[in-house]
């Protein structure tokens, strides 16, 4: 039972000082950047042409226009309309 | 233990600093919209992923089911979170002066850090490292890592997945489940019943978990995973938990879940009706993994609705739990009085939220099962006189978010039944009511 229960607290917090050390640099090693526009689907949330409530993707914080009059999502994949909506909408502050 | 009593305060100190310098360090991260690593990777408000955190959206279900990928992703992906807190018992007993040394004393309860970022498009993680304020000890918290992906056109669609994890209903995406399940935060320092089944809290931080989900047109969804102990290749999911807490399970045990969805309104409503399970053979020394294990079959049904606006949000949550306890190691070996037990686990819980902003919570609460008074001894305070794991009662907590990432939480606890009877449950004349309590929280992420 004692033999268990030998690891230091200073040898402990070591370790776990590595451990986290390890796993917050591991996406800055990953190889390559990850798409930047989203990748769900436009139907897993809900996503419609029109405003709703009064809402629409052109004041939403994950919009960004592409200068075509449409834009990208950081949620949903493909081109959205600023006049667009889905349930992920979050006001652009 | 390796260090002596003119150490610890000194560690203390570097542990505080240690964290100190976290929180310093992400308030330098943070940009002005402090927030963690998700809302940060998605742009999105807490609030879209969150009626209130931590309960989910159908937008925080996608997001989770779809491996914690979605969004851009962060060069530092890392968050913290800070809780500290007062309790006050309604009746200390001076004659068990342990069980109420932090009555009263405001204590930095919990900080933790996250790492919870998208790696790849397919592939993210959430886990936790938390430092203990009452016990003066750091580990791993939950630790969910995912690949998701997703196959179908406009009319059909499956989102697919693997999950490896460290407690069983850490992946699932309803706040039924024990994980996840209310009250989202309390008190680690009042008086807590002497009995709860496995799927609540019994392998946490123990066990390494694999396994596969899926969500069928937002309508079905489905897991099946095996749990196996922390050991060599998954000792990480349990660093910094001592060995003589880490349970030793054999083999690899099942674990299930189903459930039917369904939104509507463009998901202002959602409801789910479902069911999980596992079955556990634990050998009764996590020091000894060898001999005969006991078993724990563990059959869960749950359900939600959830109505969500920018005024108004309210949700509702029931869960029942039953477990077959079959001690096939431990009643011959003088542990149990029976060879078998049963444990019933209900809660139930109502939320509403005005703005966002203002919010109450209204929980019920009860364990039931067959008295085994060597599994639950006589002790007083702590104890039950009748050898009944028998609890029940109500949670009623008041929020105020000051801001979107603070949360200000007054909790009430009231026990109508504890580890057996209203009154006198523990043979020295303490009554349940004794152990109400109230806890007031301050929450912050970072």
């Amino acid at each position: 039972m004692e033999t268990a229960v030998k690891i230091s607290r200073r040898a402990m917090l070591g370790r776990s000082a590595a451990l986290l050390a390890s796993i917050a640099i591991l996406p800055i090693l990953m190889p390559s950047k990850p798409a930047v526009a989203g990748s769900a689907a436009k139907e897993d949330f809900n996503y419609q042409d029109q405003p709703r409530n009064g809402k629409s993707c052109t004041s939403c914080s994950a919009f960004t226009p592409d200068g075509t009059g449409n834009g990208t999502c950081r949620i949903v994949a493909g081109t959205v309309k600023p006049t667009g909506w889905c349930m992920a909408y979050s006001e652009r502050n | 233990m390796g260090v002596n009593a003119m150490q610890m305060p000194k560690l203390n100190v570097v542990m505080t600093s240690v964290i100190a310098a976290a929180i310093l360090l992400l308030g330098v991260i943070n940009d002005a919209n402090a927030v963690p690593s998700f809302a940060r990777q998605t742009n999105l408000e807490c609030t879209s992923c969150h009626l209130s955190w931590l309960e989910l959206t159908p937008t925080g279900r996608q997001f989770k089911l779809n491996g914690y990928t979605l969004g851009e992703r962060q060069p530092i992906p890392l968050a913290g979170m800070l809780q500290a807190s007062i309790t006050k018992t309604n009746h200390v007993d001076n004659n068990v002066p342990d069980a109420f040394k932090h009555d009263k004393d405001v204590k930095l309860q919990q900080v933790s850090l996250f790492l919870s970022t998208k790696y790849t498009d397919h592939i993210g993680s959430f886990i936790q490292w938390t430092y203990d304020g009452v016990e003066h000890h750091s580990s791993i918290d939950n630790a969910d890592i995912r690949f998701a992906d997703r196959i179908g056109d406009k009319d059909h669609s499956l989102i697919y997945g693997i999950t490896l994890n460290n407690n069983p209903t850490v992946q699932d995406v309803y706040n039924t489940v024990p994980v996840w399940g209310f009250p989202y935060a309390s008190s680690s320092v009042a008086i807590a019943p002497n009995a709860s089944t496995m799927l609540e809290g019994g392998l946490s931080q123990q066990v390494a978990g694999l396994g596969a989900y899926f969500s069928w047109n937002k309508t079905i969804y489905g897991e099946l995973s095996a749990y196996h102990t922390a050991d060599k290749i998954f000792s990480p999911l349990k660093a910094g938990i001592k060995d003589t807490d880490a349970a030793k399970i054999d083999g690899l045990n099942p674990y299930w879940r189903l459930a039917l969805q369904h939104e509507w309104n463009a998901g202002t409503n959602s409801a789910m009706i479902g069911t999980y399970g596992m079955t556990v053979d634990k050998y009764p020394d996590n020091l000894n993994p060898h001999g005969p294990t006991d078993r724990f079959k563990d059959i869960a049904f749950d359900a939600q609705y959830q109505y969500i606006t920018d005024e108004h949000r309210a949700s509702a949550q029931i869960n029942w739990i039953h477990e077959k306890q079959e001690w096939n190691a431990s009643f011959p070996g003088g542990s149990t009085s029976n060879s078998s037990d049963t444990l019933k686990s209900f809660h139930a819980k109502a939320t509403y939220y005005y703005q966002m902003k203002y919010g109450i919570n209204v929980g019920y609460f009860s364990i039931r099962g067959g008295a085994d008074p060597a599994l639950y001894p006589a002790d007083e305070v702590t104890g039950s006189a009748t050898g009944s794991p028998n609890t029940s009662g109500y949670i009623v907590d008041l929020n105020y978010l000051p801001k979107r990432d603070v949360r200000l939480v007054l909790q009430y606890t009231g026990y109508t039944k504890f580890n057996g009877a209203k009154q006198n449950y523990d043979g020295f004349g303490r009554d349940a009511s004794d152990n109400n309590s109230i806890y007031a929280l301050l929450w912050m992420m970072f």
